[in-house]
């Protein structure tokens, strides 16, 4: 029964970040539709020691996020997992600790590498001319700045609420 | 926690390959279709909210727009009056085949000026045709088509390019390009030609698709380098693709015998 509430609760918190994303976010005028989400909540979660709910959270959402694109089918998914590893990778081995500063940092990494690779990827197929993937590095200003803003925020009101990152893995009993 | 095993990044990584295979074999489309409906509803809802904001000042703009049409029409005639007067006769008999559709959404990217209707291959809706709004303004053409809905890019995203001319007595010909939804430019103007604010830019019919004479706004400024092969002006459009909410999407030119 526990199991059913969680993955009832797992399929209630992507169809929120859907909700958000399709229908609030994408109306919004910019640079406040260049908000991504999933980046504002995917650190959280992996400062939570959640990563494997962070990495399913984030590949149903960018699989249904690419079914309203005009980008290849496949990019934004594929792009999506690839930064949310390499995100994980940089909390284990660089970052560490549970931070404010943490959530900030993995939430303009993710967002960095997102955008980062997709232009890449679309300079090589040659789907966009130079100027056009600098068009997009602008963008990612904003979408860098947004991000890590709402990140810090939503970790500073969780750690206002709860005990859950008021410890750092490497923490000693005697300090 | 134990750190996730690199099997698990394999995992996932693979049957994401697996699935971008199904989507490229097509095997996948009934359920984006679905997938993709189900979301339909709220987006048209949310869409027309949004839009709603300015239907007030819409209702203002809309006179101006039919009269500025009327006008830009009225001139392009009267000038091929004088050049071809058996043309003329044709362009009045021409009618297009056209089908009306709603602005369903937008698509997720960004930095993209596109919209979602919800006419697609099965209604006749093919890419590259031409998408109008009130009285034959053009706001964009299709560049992806799924089976009951379809992609608009407007005239003022940054891929779009159309191929335009001016109702001038050069009828100068140029290329109108978006430039990220702020600002629509018409480039490789010729140098020599006199292009004044205020003239009407209209289609040029060199793209197949898309016929001659649909209106997409008036010169606001022109750029005129001495040293340049081109000059360059920028275009008012006549219509806010980013607020409209139905559109009709021409399938193609039926045309009539011309009565000479």
């Amino acid at each position: 029964m526990t199991i059913v509430i969680r993955w009832f609760g797992y399929l209630a918190a992507e169809l929120l970040l859907l909700f958000s994303q399709l229908i609030i976010i994408n109306l919004l005028p910019a640079p406040w539709n260049f908000i991504q989400v999933i980046w504002v909540l995917a650190p959280i979660l992996i400062l939570l020691n959640r990563f494997h709910l962070a990495l399913g959270l984030i590949v149903v959402f960018y699989f249904y996020l690419g079914l309203f694109s005009v980008a290849p089918f496949g990019l934004s998914t594929t792009v999506g997992v690839m930064s949310i590893i390499l995100a994980e990778r940089l909390y284990r081995v660089v970052l560490t600790n549970r931070s404010v500063y943490s959530a900030a940092a993995l939430s303009a990494f993710g967002t960095l590498l997102t955008r980062l690779l997709t232009v890449i990827f679309l300079l090589i197929a040659g789907l966009v001319t130079r100027a056009e993937a600098e068009g997009h590095l602008i963008m990612l200003v904003y979408e860098i700045l947004l991000n890590t803003i709402l990140a810090s925020l939503i970790f500073l009101s969780t750690n206002a609420l709860s005990a859950r990152f008021r410890f750092t893995r490497f923490s000693s009993p005697s300090l | 926690m134990p750190a996730p095993s690199r099997i698990s990044f394999v995992i996932v990584i693979i049957g994401v390959l697996f699935v971008i295979g199904l989507h490229a074999l097509g095997w996948l489309a009934p359920v984006e279709e679905k997938l993709r409906s189900s979301l339909w509803p709220v987006s048209r809802l949310a869409y027309s909210l949004d839009a709603g904001a300015d239907r007030v000042r819409d209702g203002r703009e809309e006179k101006y727009q039919t009269l500025a049409v009327e006008e830009a029409r009225q001139k392009l005639l009267e000038e091929e009056n004088q050049e071809l007067r058996a043309q003329l006769d044709f362009l009045q008999a021409r009618s297009y085949r056209s089908i009306g559709a709603d602005v369903i959404g937008k698509s997720t990217d960004p930095n993209r000026q596109t919209r979602w209707i919800n006419r697609g291959a099965l209604d006749g809706v093919a890419l590259d045709q031409p998408v109008v709004a009130h009285a034959g303004i053009l706001v964009g053409k299709i560049i992806q088509v799924e089976e009951t809905a379809a992609v608009v890019q407007l005239l003022t995203d940054h891929q779009s390019r159309v191929a335009a001319t001016v109702a001038n007595r050069d009828q100068s010909l140029g290329i109108i390009e978006g430039g990220y939804g702020i600002s629509m430019r018409m480039n490789l103007i010729p140098q020599n030609e006199t292009v004044t604010v205020g003239e009407a830019v209209v289609t040029s019919g060199l793209e197949s698709r898309i016929p001659r004479g649909l209106v997409i706004g008036t010169i606001e400024a022109v750029e005129k380098e001495a040293y340049q092969p081109f000059q360059r002006a920028s275009i008012t459009p006549l219509v806010k693709g980013e607020k409209i909410r139905v559109v009709s999407v021409i399938l193609g030119v039926s045309s009539t015998a011309p009565s000479l």
